[in-house]
């Protein structure tokens, strides 16, 4: 069963997480003429149903792996019953999703395989012949492009950058399922259990104009600074990047970005936030972003309608003050 | 009970970041300036905290570069680490993860270290890499994304929060020896004192030599790195602040935003 690209889907308790179709996605890509063999591993508890269903919609093989311990994420037990099927179908590509698990996975996959690994890819092409797979640094100010020197490659496809599966028909039934139960252990790592985050705040969910600090507010007093600059809207919230939450500065259900809520207001005003990936993520789809940051090379200004080059310090003043003298008068 | 952590220098993202000339990585001049991953900081802080609720215990950090990464160990000695370890490299620039986890790895299976501790990731290569791939080499379980841990000295095990995307967190029981990588938020770095930045200063740091040249070799070769494609989306507003706080308000007005 030589196979070119493996997909490792996630599940949580035996339910696919949605990102698992933008591994489709990657996979339609990488192999543009169609021509190569896909196989998509979908683990969990008790997967055969979600297999079946995974089969006929993708239109692919899929192996369900199932073990009691991957009711919930376990990298290293995945990883350990994922070999055997590594080494049947030694596939050139095996594809994960960019998660804090998938690259758990990943790693230990490219080092139990002697693999190249490539993390958080945005993007292929094929130059000279070789694919090649671009990834942000830096907070996105840079791309690099790589390519995998060894047989094996394995990838984490980043949220997002393949979300779409295009309009082509998918290939034509091809889809089988087949379920193993799989003998593995992860020694050392016992899972007992997951949380969910308590939410009960719903201001960011409610705005038509969120204006969010970053760390470029520098101090927790010059919060104020941006609550004055809530003031001037009919319908705003103030909400924050990881590094002030982090801070204490602003409970956690002000967080914004994929740690935190994904919001789309009518405004989103970002005020000394870099543009991190994991920000952008939570805000991208607000319908009008402006941004103020010091440092014209920021990425937040790449996503931004409006970007000004200031200091939050003195400009949030001056626009608060304008307001006033422009409107209330 | 040993603890070691892992620190990387990396540039200061405000600073202005250019291409080298080979266009492989950021050009490293005298301007550049550098300072603690901020991720990694998270973990020296929970390494020192462990530290300070159990007795005997000692912390190491350990960092892989140049000669100026010396500087974070030096802070990390300041802060509370016993022993600052660096694993020299001839020169700074982009260095494959798989390689910097080997040099970990072959450091930490030389000593006998109950815990490892590393950021959650690196801010300017933003791979994810080094940590779980550290563990994997060593083969020690690993949890990443820690927002909470408990150490249980008694039984060997320490049990942790990992944080997943979208608001979840998983609750997993790790035997030690084990690696953690740690997520910001956990805890508030701490500044140093005036008098264990000197004391730090006066400490040797333990140097270790390598040859990059005889590490593994690379299995992903970097082509170009390059100013990612400009979105020709936004208008930048020009003039003075009080021009720039103008023009926003009538757009805002346009749009009726304000109140
Ligand atoms: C697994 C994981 C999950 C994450 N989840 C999230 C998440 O949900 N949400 C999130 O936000 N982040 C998340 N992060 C963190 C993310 O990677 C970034 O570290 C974070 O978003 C950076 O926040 P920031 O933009 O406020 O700070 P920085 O990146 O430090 O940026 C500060 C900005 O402020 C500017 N600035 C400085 N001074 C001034 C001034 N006086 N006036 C104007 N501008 C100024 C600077 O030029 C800079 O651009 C996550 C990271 C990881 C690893």
């Amino acid at each position: 069963m030589q196979t070119d690209i493996l997909l490792i889907a996630e599940t949580i308790e035996n339910e696919l997480t949605p990102l698992s179709n933008e591994l489709i996605a990657f996979a339609r890509k990488l192999l543009p003429n169609k021509s190569g063999r896909l196989l998509m591993v979908i683990p969990g508890q008790a997967v055969q149903q979600v297999a079946e269903q995974a089969a006929e919609i993708f239109g692919i093989p899929v192996l369900g792996l199932e073990h009691d311990g991957l009711r919930y994420p376990n990298p290293p037990l995945l990883a350990a019953g994922l070999q055997p099927v590594m080494e049947e179908v030694s596939p050139s590509f095996t594809c994960l999703l960019h998660s804090t698990r998938g690259c758990q996975l990943a790693t230990s996959l490219s080092v139990k395989n002697r693999a190249s690994c490539i993390t958080a890819i945005e993007s292929i092409s094929q130059e000279k012949e070789q694919t090649v797979f671009k990834r942000s640094l830096f907070n996105g100010k840079f791309v690099m492009t790589l390519a995998p020197q060894t047989a094996q490659a394995i990838l984490t496809i980043l949220p997002g950058a393949f979300s779409r599966i295009g309009n082509e028909e998918p290939p034509p039934g091809s889809g089988e399922a087949e379920v193993r139960k799989i003998d593995a252990r992860s020694a050392g790592f016992s899972p007992k259990g997951l949380a969910e985050m308590e939410e009960s705040d719903n201001a960011l969910e409610e705005a038509d104009v969120i204006v969010s600090a970053g760390r470029g507010i520098g101090k927790q007093e010059n919060l104020d600074l941006i609550k004055n600059a809530v003031s001037i809207f009919s319908n705003a919230a103030m909400a924050g990047s990881r590094t002030v939450i982090d801070q204490g500065w602003l409970p956690y259900q002000r967080q914004v970005g994929e740690t935190g809520k994904t919001v789309s207001p009518r405004l989103y005003i970002a005020c000394g936030i870099s543009g991190a990936h994991q920000h952008v993520v939570g805000m991208k789809n607000s319908q009008w972003i402006v941004a103020i940051n010091t440092d014209p090379q920021a990425v937040i200004f790449s996503i931004s309608d409006y970007g000004i080059v200031e200091d939050l310090k003195t400009f949030l003043p001056i626009l608060v003050e304008k307001k006033k003298k422009m409107f209330d008068a | 009970m040993n603890i070691l952590v892992c620190i990387k220098q990396v540039p200061d993202l405000e600073s202005t970041l250019a291409i080298d000339p080979d266009a492989k990585w950021i050009l490293e001049d005298d301007t550049l300036k550098f300072r603690i991953n901020h991720f990694d900081a998270f973990a020296l802080e929970e390494a020192i905290r462990i530290k300070e609720s159990f007795p005997d215990v000692t912390i190491d950090a350990l960092s892989v570069g140049p000669a100026r990464v010396d500087d974070v160990l030096k802070h990390a000695i300041s802060v509370g680490v016993h022993d600052g370890i660096h694993i020299l490299t001839e020169e700074g620039g982009y260095m494959p993860p798989h390689m910097t986890a080997t040099l970990i790895a072959e450091y930490a299976a030389s000593k006998s270290y109950d815990l490892i501790l590393a950021g959650v990731m690196a801010e300017d290569d933003m791979l994810y890499q080094v940590g779980p791939m550290t563990a994997a080499l060593l083969d020690i379980p690993c949890a990443t994304s820690v927002i909470k841990e408990q150490l249980n000295p008694e039984n060997r095990t320490i049990a942790v929060d990992c944080e997943m995307e979208g608001g979840m967190t998983e609750q997993v029981e790790l035997t030690l020896p084990a690696l953690l990588t740690i997520q910001s938020g956990i805890n508030h770095p701490r500044y140093p004192s005036l008098s264990n930045v000197l004391r730090a200063n006066s400490q040797k740091r333990i140097l270790i030599h390598t040859d990059t040249a005889e590490a593994p070799g690379q299995r992903e070769k970097v082509l170009s790195l390059a100013l990612p494609e400009k979105s020709s989306k936004g208008v930048m507003l020009d003039g003075t602040p009080e021009e720039k706080a103008e023009m926003l308000l009538k757009i805002f007005h346009e749009k009726s935003f304000l109140k």
